[in-house]
């Protein structure tokens, strides 16, 4: 089990680097960070252009490669993200924002994941009855419709029901914190501001979620030893409940880390939609930008976090499935 | 014909009794009025060929029919009708009362949970109040009682750590749990080596004098049922055929029916008699190392085989072949007998250059296979032959009998040649020509086998290798395949390598016998001094595992006349114009309810995978939709003639009116004509970039899931690299590339994106159909790889191909206005719905017809798509669970 453990966050820290590497050489391939500067009146001259940029190691007559080690490096010995485009420090910027994406991602992708195998589980038991229908077609309406688009319509609707209360029942922009940096005030401000966002997060992924643990669950109510296990007496509901549910959810747990990234990118959406100042939106306008550093740095957050997920989904599924544990 | 009347009077009251059971499904009746009891304590046999009905009548009386099954009739347990139609009483009396055991204990037992854990749940369910000591210690009894030792390890056990005869005698130590009066055994053995039958059988035996439980056994083997069972039940077609005294129904059965079995059986019995095959006569020339060289036509010299260490072996290398050598001489037949894990199938394999041997010489006709080049081993190929244990998985299931046979034809040929050809092969194995056009899976067992000989006889090989070729059979066809196997070697010469567990089948064809364990030779020499002077110990303990009856008359071939009842029930060949007993009687090798409840499902249904689709509602809602959007798009601009970019200035901003349906944007341009404009792009862009991904997917996953090596390696490297990143991020980070980008741009950059994942699946599909039996067949015909890919690869993936297309349609669309929100796809003025979504958002409060119009236009087409998508797939799904493909 822990070898089995050692071996895949191996990989994964491995995936992390390569990952971080490839957005810094395709951002650094495709994008122009000296735009800006040649937008300027009067404009600046391509020296001087690339003397702005080589402060910040985005110099262009540098090979790629070498800007990337100069930049792998101040990130293993100082631990420094780098300097964005405006000077900004990256390190302080992701950092900053990383609680607020967090917030959103950690409870939403939860939520997301207990209502998808609730509905899931829920839906294969009652296969082709009229709640597994409506739960199928309300998650493929979901599949169609794009994530901020699901986002700005909440919105409108949080805005006719404030209007209809006549108050400010459901908040839409940003993230929170007017009301008061201390105490109960704060969280409850806080919850007020994550509620739509947060909405949105699980529908999306509990729509996909839910699909793929009716499947799953599908195979396991046909499986033999459901069957045994009513040859022992159980009923049926115990037979599932007991048997059943903690095989189906073997391949959730890797299921949950794999999909996770489209979360991440739905997150991005939300952030935007809903004016949170995270990392997602962050690095989406960092892309706008050709803000080379920055992008490279937004890559390695969302690696270490899919990192993250991806360990605990392995330790979740060595734990579900003594298949994996190896052999005594 | 003889019914239920002739029944023994079993001694006492009876313990079971079961009266006129008929089980219904939507497409036929699998078991149609059947009538038995059980006294108590007996040992009962229910045997059939497979679709007798005979486990959907076991799982009657356990009330474990699925839910779609009709029951009329009843069962009576105790004098008492069993209360089928409330669970809750019933399952009061499941592993109470009754218990079960099932045929695969691997699939039985719950995978996750300890197996102790798994009795001990048996033990509470019906004795909740038990103290946790009290359960313990019956564990431990019930453990030793099935011969496991109930040690810490074993306790702690999961079921994959278990071998399988511990698996299946768990399994009864579950059931047994409450001293039941009844045990059903489903094929207790079946999955099960020769030895480790043996054991199974004699740990039920003991249960039923400990316990004194009666027992019912399913089984198909009449070896085990004259063996074990004290009365004996046949069943055939649904019914009950004959039902009394095991020992009056072998010496004196009442039935026709009921003694072809019995004659079909005894040639495969093990009555002590000696063995008739003459060719053993002059066998005793043919020692290996005596051969005259002219004569041999294999050779193996000190042959091993190692495959490399894997997670499941325990980290060491596993050494399957141990140095084994032998000859086979031409037209002669040599015997590999050994339990699974003996090494037998790893040798199969090396000589068919499957796995490359560790070390050692194959010779083939005098040449050295390993010092051949390239071209000349493919050459060879077709002199090497193989036919499968599982002839449903030896031929593609998208193949007629035609095309299967023509295909191994040697090329170059015309097409008339070919079919004269392909008949002669037919009439060969005693088929029809009336079949040609048929399926694999249209077919019964014994004509599946007989196409898979003809089909490697096509070939003209000189060694054919037989992998179990009989034991999937029923006992009927399995003597008449035997038969047919001897003179096409008469007719034809070839030599076969017979990989056999069945010393019966050995013994009535094999010249030579060589007996294999843990990879080694241990005895070899012609069949008649092997089988009948056996010398090692190993040999000895196999043919006394054997299931034989003491009372069984040593011989039984005496039932003469019988043999045309036997043929008509999937009867090959002659046979073919005598009607089957009954048409929806389903092949063999489907002996689970879900199985039969399938095939019944696609011999109703019939018919291909198209017309399965047009007869799914949610198709035409889909495809309606989607029919609907498109005629809509080529009509709009004739009936609303306004160009999307004019400008109104009369009304800049307005909502929805009559002069304009959808309102205006902000600087007057008319917003259903943008839609329109819009949905054309999206949907172009959709329409091309998802196929054209899985395109790139399917021939870029073929290539390298079938060629491996460098090919696979860079394929697959490129297809890590790229998928690092997550797709959206990957899209965004390109996307400086193609920023203001025409729709063609933006169609090219994601389909080159959007094939990553979709290769990896085909390059997994293609991985796993190469080792497919039907390819392995093609490769062994030395079909060319392209043609392999191209007609039995990729169209055995169509379906899969043909649902990620469609999923790529919508991914396509709903990428293309996401990457456009966050500002980098398409963007204004150029028109897209993403373009329109994304100018539209920041005033979806204020002007809301600027958002929810283009967000509701791209929302319906998606789903129509994604509709269309989820009819393929499940249409897919019960394609491929209603045909039998094998494992």
């Amino acid at each position: 089990m822990l070898g089995f453990l050692a071996r895949r966050l191996g990989i994964n820290a491995l995936l992390v680097v390569l990952a971080t590497s490839l957005a810094y050489v395709v951002a650094s391939g495709v994008m122009d960070p000296g735009a800006r500067y040649r937008l300027l009146s009067p404009p600046l001259s391509p020296a001087a252009i690339a003397g702005k940029l080589a402060e910040i190691g985005a110099d262009p007559r540098e090979p790629v490669l070498s800007r990337l080690v100069v930049w792998a490096r101040g990130i293993i010995f100082e631990g420094n993200l780098g300097r964005g485009l405006t000077g900004q420090n990256i390190t302080q910027e992701i950092f900053g924002r990383a609680g607020t994406s967090l917030r959103l991602l950690v409870i939403g992708s939860l939520l997301a994941a207990i209502v998808g195998i609730g509905l899931g589980v829920w839906g294969a038991v009652r296969q082709y009855r009229l709640s597994d229908q409506v739960v199928g077609v309300l998650s493929f309406v979901v599949f169609a419709t794009p994530t901020f688009v699901i986002a700005i319509l909440l919105m409108i609707a949080a805005t006719a029901l404030n209007s209809v209360l006549g108050s400010q029942f459901l908040e839409f922009t940003g993230e929170g914190g007017e009301a008061g940096q201390t105490g109960l005030a704060l969280v409850g401000d806080r919850i007020g501001h994550l509620v739509l966002p947060t909405l949105v997060l699980v529908l999306i992924g509990a729509a996909s979620y839910s699909r793929v643990q009716r499947s799953a669950m599908l195979d396991v109510l046909s499986a033999e030893y459901i069957r045994t296990a009513r040859a022992k007496g159980l009923r049926r509901g115990q037979a599932i409940w007991r048997h059943g549910v903690r095989v189906a959810i073997i391949p959730m747990s890797t299921f949950l880390a794999y999909s996770l990234g489209t979360l991440i990118a739905g997150s991005a959406a939300i952030e935007i939609v809903f004016s949170w100042n995270g990392v997602g939106r962050y690095l989406v306008s960092s892309i706008g930008q050709g803000d080379i550093n920055a992008i490279a740095g937004g890559t390695a957050f969302i690696s270490v976090v899919l990192l993250v997920a991806a360990s605990l989904s392995d330790v979740l599924f060595g734990l579900l499935d003594p298949r994996v544990r190896g052999t005594r | 014909m003889v019914g239920p009347s002739r029944a023994v009077q079993p001694m006492s009251a009876p313990l079971l009794e079961v009266d006129n059971l008929r089980i219904g499904f939507a497409q036929g009746t699998p078991v149609d009025g059947v009538s038995l009891r059980i006294g108590a304590g007996e040992y009962v046999a229910l045997v059939g060929e497979t679709g007798s009905g005979k486990t959907l009548t076991a799982l009657a009386i356990m009330g474990l029919l699925p839910g779609s099954a009709r029951v009329s009739g009843t069962i009576t347990l105790d004098g008492r009708p069993l209360p089928v139609t409330d669970d809750a009483a019933m399952s009061r009396l499941r592993g109470n009362r009754i218990a079960m055991i099932f045929q695969d204990p691997l699939l039985a037992l719950n995978p996750v949970r300890g197996v102790a854990n798994q009795i001990r749940e048996a033990i509470r369910i019906h004795a909740p109040t038990l103290s946790r000591a009290r359960v313990t210690r019956r564990v431990a009894e019930l453990l030793s009682l099935v011969d496991i030792e109930p040690t810490v390890q074993n306790l702690r056990a999961y079921p994959h750590e278990y071998s399988g005869g511990m698996r299946q005698r768990a399994m009864i130590a579950m059931a047994i749990a409450h001293d039941p009066a009844l045990l059903i055994a489903d094929e207790p053995t079946t999955a099960l080596d020769m030895t480790v039958q043996a054991h199974i059988l004699e740990v039920l035996r003991r249960v039923r004098e400990r316990t004194g439980t009666a027992i019912l056994l399913v089984t198909h083997d009449l070896g085990i049922v004259s063996a074990e069972a004290t009365r004996t039940v046949v069943m055939r077609a649904g019914r009950v055929r004959e039902s009394a005294d095991t020992a009056a129904i072998f010496s004196a059965p009442s039935d026709t029916y009921t003694s072809a079995l019995i004659a079909a059986s005894a040639r495969f019995a093990w009555g002590g008699q000696h063995p008739q095959n003459t060719a053993t006569d002059n066998a005793d020339a043919a020692i290996p190392d005596a051969v005259n060289p002219a004569g041999t036509l294999l050779s193996v010299r000190d042959l091993h085989v190692r495959y490399p260490r894997t997670r499941g072996s325990g980290g060491a290398p596993v050494h399957a072949v141990r140095g084994v050598s032998f000859a086979l001489n031409r037209g002669q037949t040599l015997a590999l007998v050994g339990e699974s894990g003996s090494g037998k199938t790893s040798t199969a394999r090396a000589i068919l250059h499957l796995t490359a041997p560790g070390s050692g010489t194959i010779t083939i006709e005098g040449r050295d296979v390993a010092s051949l080049s390239r071209r000349e081993r493919a050459r060879l190929r077709p002199d090497v032959q193989m036919v499968f244990q599982d002839a449903s998985g030896a031929l593609d299931p998208r193949m007629s009998v035609d095309q299967l046979i023509a295909e191994a034809l040697p090329r170059g040929s015309d097409r008339w040649t070919r079919t004269r050809h392909v008949g002669t092969l037919l009439s060969r194995v005693e088929l029809s020509t009336s079949l040609l056009t048929k399926s694999a899976h249209e077919l019964s067992g014994g004509q599946r086998q007989r196409v898979q000989l003809a089909r490697a006889l096509a070939a003209s090989p000189r060694l054919l290798v037989l992998d179990e070729p009989l034991s999937a059979l029923d006992v009927g066809v399995r003597g008449e395949v035997l038969d047919l196997l001897i003179s096409l070697q008469q007719a034809t010469g070839v030599g076969y390598l017979l990989i056999a567990h069945d010393l019966a089948t050995v013994r009535e064809i094999a010249d030579r016998t060589a007996v294999m364990y843990r990879g080694e030779i241990v005895e070899s020499g012609p069949t008649s001094a092997v089988l009948g002077r056996p010398q090692h110990p190993y040999t000895r303990t196999l043919i006394g595992a054997i299931p034989r009856s003491p009372s069984l008359p040593a011989d039984l071939s005496t039932a003469g006349d019988s043999e045309p009842v036997l043929r008509d029930c999937g009867g090959p060949g002659p046979s073919e114009s005598v009607p089957r007993a009954s048409p929806r009687t389903p092949p063999e090798g489907t002996d689970t309810v879900t199985e039969t409840v399938a095939y019944l499902d696609a011999a109703a249904g019939g018919g291909r995978f198209l017309n399965r689709l047009l007869r799914r509602p949610r198709f035409w809602v889909g495809g309606g939709a989607l029919l609907a959007i498109l005629v809509w798009l080529y009509l709009a601009p004739l009936l609303w003639p306004v160009d999307p970019l004019a400008r109104d200035a009369l009304s800049l901003g307005v909502g929805p009116s009559t002069d304009h349906w959808l309102g205006t944007n902000d600087i007057g341009q008319d917003m259903y004509a943008r839609v329109v404009a819009g949905l054309r792009i999206s949907l172009l862009i959709g329409l091309i970039a998802g196929p054209g991904a899985t395109l790139i997917a399917a021939v870029l996953g073929a290539l390298a899931g079938y060629a491996g090596g460098l090919t696979d390696r860079l394929v697959s490297g490129l297809i890590r690299l790229l998928l690092v990143l997550p797709g959206l991020l990957l899209l965004a980070l390109i996307s400086p590339l193609f920023r203001g980008a025409s729709w063609f741009t933006m169609t090219l950059y994601l389909a080159g994106f959007g094939w990553m994942v979709m290769a990896q699946v085909v390059r997994g599909q293609t991985r796993s159909l190469r080792e497919r039996e039907f390819v392995l067949a093609a490769r062994f015909l030395g079909i060319p790889t392209w043609r392999i890919i191209a007609r039995h690869i990729l169209p055995n993936i169509a379906s899969l191909l043909i649902i990620d297309a469609t999923v790529g349609v919508s991914a396509a669309i709903l990428a293309e206005a996401g990457l456009s929100f966050f500002g980098l796809g398409i963007q204004a003025p150029d028109l897209s719905l993403g373009s329109l979504l994304a100018t539209g958002a920041p005033a979806a409060t204020t002007r809301p017809w600027l958002f929810i119009y283009p967000a509701a236009t791209l929302v319906v087409t998606v789903l129509a798509v994604s509709i269309v998508g989820d009819a393929v797939r499940d249409t897919v799904d019960t394609a491929s669970a209603s045909r039998h493909d094998g494992a």
